[in-house]
């Protein structure tokens, strides 16, 4: 049974897919498409290593299907070569010690971005809450926690 | 899967619900349906997308005279944070707020996670103390059902294959007294897990009496359930606080013919009914803390 | 000044940006996919396995089996006791029947379920105790013990003859899943003559090689193993690589393309090595004043079917079994049990989490029972530089050891905060407050019955332009190898760290280096570094010396230049190695760093066990509802004796992680078995710890640099998590008022000990 191609917007740029019916938005991006630092850490929505914003928010791309997507709006992590807010929390966090093994990183960097966007200056329960959702092994989250804190600072020009 | 629908309107769904039957599913968010579809417990031939919809216009939870309509189509960030449900559904709004990440409440839907009816399911014990019915929506029409109808066996549910369930109805209770609209979730870390037994209460406390009384437990038998004989035990009983050691022989008496719950990996049967019960010394604790005026209630 | 300095690590802008590739990322032409096909059962006798659906359908290139090996059927890594592909019994759920190799993941993974298993039950052997009995059936047919290690010190029996209290108990230690975010996997390429060359995400290079120039029959010469970005180790890629790989080897060779093979989770948590469970019997003999005056223990460690490297993990255990405190007196027997459940491995502490659990938890029941305080108990007996460790081995320059107890109770104010709970616990609430204390001293590097690889190379290169290049034998799994390296290299050679490169581990350009664990690889590889780059200094001083018109004893250096600090002259770096290259001096040296052999003695336990020991303390304190159970971490302080902090913010964040991880163990990672099968391998009910889950962190870093360590570093990979565990499992078991001897300490555990409801 033949089918249309799944359109969509990834990191601002319109592509159109040959993707299964049943193919997870998080395969598209990394076989279709080659954008491989979005992660497959555990396949069931668990640990965000595959977190994507879709329509501004921040979705598992593991359990969502591709063509959930359709006419949808993706930003992944490689949009951090165009996009000036998710270069920020890249450097940021590579500065503040919260990267070690990296693999959590793509998913915390969205993660931040959508947090901050909704909430520009989160408590610190808000924000452990809002990371909830993301799973690292390396760092205790603590510099990962600390990273938002120096961003929150820098964008509130020093008054949080 | 042969093929994956993304209908424009809830009646093009429902036309494509009708059409196929038992061949194809509805998905909303997906974050319950696409990991069993891996697993291959289910292989339906379509999927049929209804993440775009909705079925109440202006927003995810309204006030219709003496109805909360909640739009069961609506991502649960969305019912969250509505006005409407904050205020009149706190408790159901506390488990949302439990249910999974950030990430999977920003798609997860009301729709799905009621229907899918998990045993531990988060949103159905606060539903089952709104006494909430739920709307079966199929092509040319409705039924309402009440939810603890709607609930037939562990992820079992009244919905037939053409139907969508599109909204909850929650009738308003007026407010006396002090109110108390609390959910537990009981699990062993802080974020996203399923529960190992969940509770929630809807109590009205006046003039130092237990008027309203409604308690429901989860994950603990093959379906969420109301425990309607300890809800009367405590039905007008002075909230003070030997509360619950007045009740606890009734209770004992009563839970074990209310709930049954199994052995798994996510607690023993014996330790799951132990948290049933602390929860209700809980609530009693919490409302005789209310009833003397050393905490707030979860007033409107 | 590099070393001492948090400078950003040299490896994270591509990690956080996506850019940085791991397995599953790598792309190639020709590229084939192979999925494993493992046992249905956690023993049984293999009758017939019939491949041909399999192959024949849509997308598959080849399914091979144990007849396909090229070489040697055998993958185990110490003893050679396990088939890379079984032939005739499988002995855990994640024994390998076959490989699938197709054209996408996918139509492998949908062919592998086409393979025909035929099958009869063995009887499966669960209890490492009742394992040992002459009734037991047998788990592997050399036999349910692999080892049985001893310590014998002093006289024990007379030290309980003289005893005036006598203590007993047993404690469980559960499996650990390392739950490192990136599974398994590795991508092997078939050479044009016989040789292969896999990428792969692991900790320890050379058994890679081991393990493939076995399997395929090669010279070691012929198998190239280079490191892929690596998403996490924990010693749970220390032997375990090796395996996949050989299969990933295997194919590639014998279809002539590359070949990638990644495990999904479930694979990875079902398949790969947890930390051992060990069961821990003590006995304690003390005086009613508190002193130690003789231990007993007898551990069984799981080790699952195949040895591994159980009996490496079992001498640590053994070593380490009696705590940092004076013990004249000990008989420790450790017996390395087979048995058809999961397959116990390297994981972050190795043996001491689990003994250390149990032995602090003992300090604090004896503390109890002598109506002492659990800090003075042990301060009592703590062991200083004038003592010996249990192995005999004298402390005298192990820095500060007793010092670490001290500071750790002082930062944490131990005895007002307990003595304020104990206040508050005695109230009516149901919430109770517990603060409880693990001290360990960690033995830095390989035991002695691992000198045999306790060596690792570097190679260090200063470019004509002044910028460097480093390669070390170590692995960055994401702990900072690369860039406490790096800072090696750019200290000596006074060259910024932004212009010194490291060099993804590669076997083609050092000899075997050992494995990425044990907390060796700053020592190890840093010394090798350290050793490389001060030829090279050696070689660059008189050079700058020259430029700047001085004798080369007053010569200093910087990042980017060196220096005449008397008239504040400089000359750059760019300067300096421009003319040396120029001159065709030798810009290149090879490294090496071994530590000079220990006197052992497997016979008793005694001996130089390790290089040097760590000593490390943590505070925990809790907060625990009696009506559901809950445990919440509120605050761990950490104290930790790490020599020299090359790079302190990357040294905290090991101790950050470490916590986190203790904490994972001590209350919520709970792996489920019945009989050899997991109940529970994913993420939805394997529980890790989330950033809610986390405590506060206090770290109090004491730096009494160590001799031999490169600018003076020990290691705290490990002692970083170590004791985190028995501090946890402490405060809980102080604030319930009662002990608890198993973790994890689940709601569960706490409602069954502590509930009305669960007897009633």
């Amino acid at each position: 049974m033949t089918h249309d191609l799944l359109r969509f917007t990834v990191n601002g740029r319109e592509v159109a897919v040959d993707a299964a019916p049943d193919a997870r938005l998080l395969d598209v991006l990394r076989e279709s498409l080659g954008l491989t630092g979005v992660k497959e850490g555990c396949g069931e929505g668990e640990c965000g290593a595959c977190a994507v914003l879709l329509d501004g928010r921040l979705v598992n791309s593991c359990l969502l299907p591709a063509w959930s997507a359709a006419g949808g709006d993706v930003v992944t992590i490689e949009a951090g070569s165009t996009r000036r807010d998710l270069a920020d929390i890249e450097a940021a966090l590579a500065e503040t010690g919260g990267v070690q093994c990296g693999f959590c990183s793509p998913g915390f960097v969205l993660a931040i971005a959508a947090l901050l966007d909704a909430n520009p200056t989160p408590t610190p329960a808000e924000v452990k809450e809002a990371l909830s959702g993301n799973l690292c092994r390396c760092t205790g989250y603590h510099p990962i926690l600390a990273t938002v804190e120096r961003l929150v600072r820098e964008r509130t020009g020093g008054v949080a | 899967m042969e093929r994956f629908w993304n209908p424009a309107s809830l009646d093009e769904a429902l036309a494509i619900l009708a059409g196929e039957r038992d061949a194809v599913m509805p998905v909303a968010g997906g974050t319950d349906l696409v990991l069993r579809l891996r697993q291959g417990r289910y292989a339906p031939r379509a999927l049929v997308s209804v993440r775009h919809l909705r079925a109440v216009d202006d927003g995810p939870a309204r006030v219709e005279g003496a109805t909360l309509v909640l739009d069961a189509l609506a991502p649960l960030v969305d019912v969250i944070a509505a006005p409407a449900a904050r205020t009149h559904a706190p408790e159901l709004v506390a488990a949302l707020a439990t249910i999974g990440s950030p990430a999977i409440r920003n798609v997860a839907t009301l729709a799905g996670n009621v229907a899918n009816a998990s045993p531990a399911a988060d949103s159905l014990p606060p539903l089952l103390v709104l006494g909430a019915e739920v709307v079966l929506s199929r092509r040319g029409g409705s039924r309402t059902l009440p939810l603890g109808s709607f609930l037939t066996g562990p992820g079992r549910t009244a919905r037939a294959a053409d139907e969508l369930l599109t909204t909850l109805r929650v009738p308003l209770v007026p407010a006396t007294g002090r109110r108390i609209a609390a959910f537990r979730k009981f699990g062993k870390r802080r974020a996203n897990i399923i529960a190992s037994a969940n509770v929630a209460a809807r109590l009205q406390v006046v003039d130092g009496r237990l008027g309203l009384v409604r308690l429901a437990a989860g994950g603990v038998a093959a379906t969420p359930r109301r425990l309607g004989p300890i809800e009367a035990a405590l039905h007008g009983q002075p909230a003070t606080a030997d509360l619950f050691a007045r009740v606890e022989p009734a209770t004992l008496a009563a839970i074990d013919a209310l709930i049954h719950p199994i052995s798994d990996v996510r607690g023993g049967a014996t330790f799951k009914r132990a948290l049933v019960l602390h929860a209700i010394e809980a609530i009693c604790a919490r409302a005789a803390r209310v009833a003397a005026g050393e905490e707030a209630g979860d007033d409107a | 000044m590099s070393v001492g300095t948090s400078p950003v690590r040299v490896d994270v802008r591509p990690k956080a940006a996506g850019r940085a590739r791991y397995v599953d990322d790598l792309a190639l032409p020709d590229l084939l996919h192979a999925v494993l096909v493992t046992a249905p059962a956690p023993h049984g006798r293999l009758l017939a396995l019939d491949t041909a659906r399999a192959a024949a359908a849509p997308g598959v290139v080849a399914v091979l089996t144990a007849s396909d090996v090229p070489g040697e059927n055998q993958v185990g890594c110490v003893f050679p006791d396990q088939p890379l592909l079984v032939e005739d019994t499988f002995r855990f759920v994640g024994d390998r029947l076959a490989i699938v190799v197709g054209t996408t993941r996918d139509a492998a993974a949908r062919a592998a379920k086409l393979v025909e298993v035929r099958w009869e039950a063995l009887p499966v052997v669960t209890d490492p105790v009742a394992a040992l009995t002459p009734e037991s059936p047998l788990a592997h047919p050399k036999g349910n013990l692999i080892a049985h290690q001893v310590v014998r010190k002093g006289d024990v029996d007379r030290a309980f003859a003289d005893a005036e209290v006598v203590l007993e108990g047993v404690w469980q230690a559960p499996y650990q899943e390392h739950a490192y975010l990136e599974t398994n996997g590795v991508v092997a390429l078939p050479g044009a003559d016989d040789g292969v060359t896999l990428h792969v995400s692991m900790q320890a290079p050379w058994y890679v090689q081991g393990a493939v120039a076995r399997a395929l029959g090669l010279p070691l010469a012929a198998v190239r193993v280079i490191q892929a970005t690596t998403g996490g180790g924990f010693g749970g890629k220390e032997d375990y690589p090796s395996e996949p790989a050989a299969c990933a080897a295997m194919a590639a060779r014998l279809l002539g393309r590359p070949v990638k093979l990644v495990f999904d989770r479930g694979e990875d948590i079902t398949r790969s090595t947890k930390r051992h469970r060990v069961r821990v019997h003590l006995r304690v003999a003390a005086r009613n004043d508190g002193t130690l005056l003789g231990s007993e223990a007898t551990l069984h460690v799981d080790a699952g079917a195949y040895a591994g490297l159980s009996t490496v993990v079992a001498e640590r255990a053994n070593i380490s079994a009696v705590g940092p405190y004076r013990i004249e007196n000990a008989r420790v027997d450790t017996y390395v049990v087979r048995t058809n459940n999961l397959f116990g491995g390297a994981f972050r502490g190795f043996g001491h989490p689990q003994v250390a659990f149990a032995f602090e938890s003992m300090m604090d029941e004896l503390a109890l029972r002598l109506g002492m305080d659990p800090a003075e108990l042990r301060l009592k007996n703590a062991v200083g530089p004038d003592d010996t460790a249990l192995s005999g081995q004298p402390l005298a320059g192990s820095g500060p050891l007793r010092r670490v107890l001290e500071e750790a109770l002082t930062a944490s104010d131990f005895q007002a905060r307990r003595a304020g709970f104990d206040a508050l616990n005695r109230g009516a609430g149901p919430v109770r407050r517990g603060i409880g204390l693990g001290y360990i001293l960690y033995g830095v590097g390989l035991h002695a019955g691992g000198q045999h690889i306790e060596g690792s190379g570097a190679l260090v290169q200063i470019l004509r332009d002044g910028s460097a290049l480093v390669a070390i034998g170590g692995t960055e799994l994401g702990q900072g190898a690369a860039t406490v390296c790096a800072q090696i290299a750019a200290e000596l050679l006074a060259v910024p760290l932004s212009r010194v490169r490291a060099l993804p581990t590669d076997t083609a350009l050092l000899p075997d280096s050992g494995p990425t664990v044990a907390s060796r690889t700053t020592l190890l590889s840093g010394n090798a570094v350290r050793d490389a780059a001060t030829r090279l200094r050696e070689r660059l001083l008189p050079i700058a010396a020259e430029l700047l018109g001085v004798h080369p004893e007053r010569v200093v250096s910087g990042p980017g230049a060196w220096q005449d600090p008397d008239s504040g002259r400089e000359v750059s770096t760019v300067e300096v190695a421009g003319l040396a290259w120029r001159r065709k001096l030798k810009l290149a040296e090879s490294g090496w760093w071994a530590p000079p052999p220990k006197r052992w003695d497997t016979a008793r336990g005694q001996g130089d066990a390790y290089l040097v020991y760590a000593a490390a303390a943590h505070v925990a304190e809790v907060e625990v509802d009696l009506l559901s159970g809950e445990t919440r971490v509120l605050k761990v302080t950490a104290v930790h004796d790490v020599g020299r902090a090359l790079h302190p913010e990357m040294l905290k964040g090991q101790v950050y992680g470490g916590v986190a991880q203790g904490v994972g163990y001590a209350l919520m990672e709970d792996l489920q078995l019945k009989e050899g099968v997991p109940l529970n391998a994913n993420f939805t009910d394997y529980l890790i710890p989330t950033a809610l889950d986390v405590p506060d962190v206090q770290i109090v870093l004491i730096e009494e640099p160590f001799k031999d360590g490169p600018f003076g570093a020990k290691g705290v990979g490990e002692p970083s998590l170590i004791p985190c565990p028995a501090a946890v499992a402490n405060a809980v078991s102080h604030a319930c008022g009662v002990r608890f001897r198993e973790l994890p300490i689940t709601p569960e555990r706490v409602l069954t000990a502590t509930s009305r409801f669960m007897t009633s």
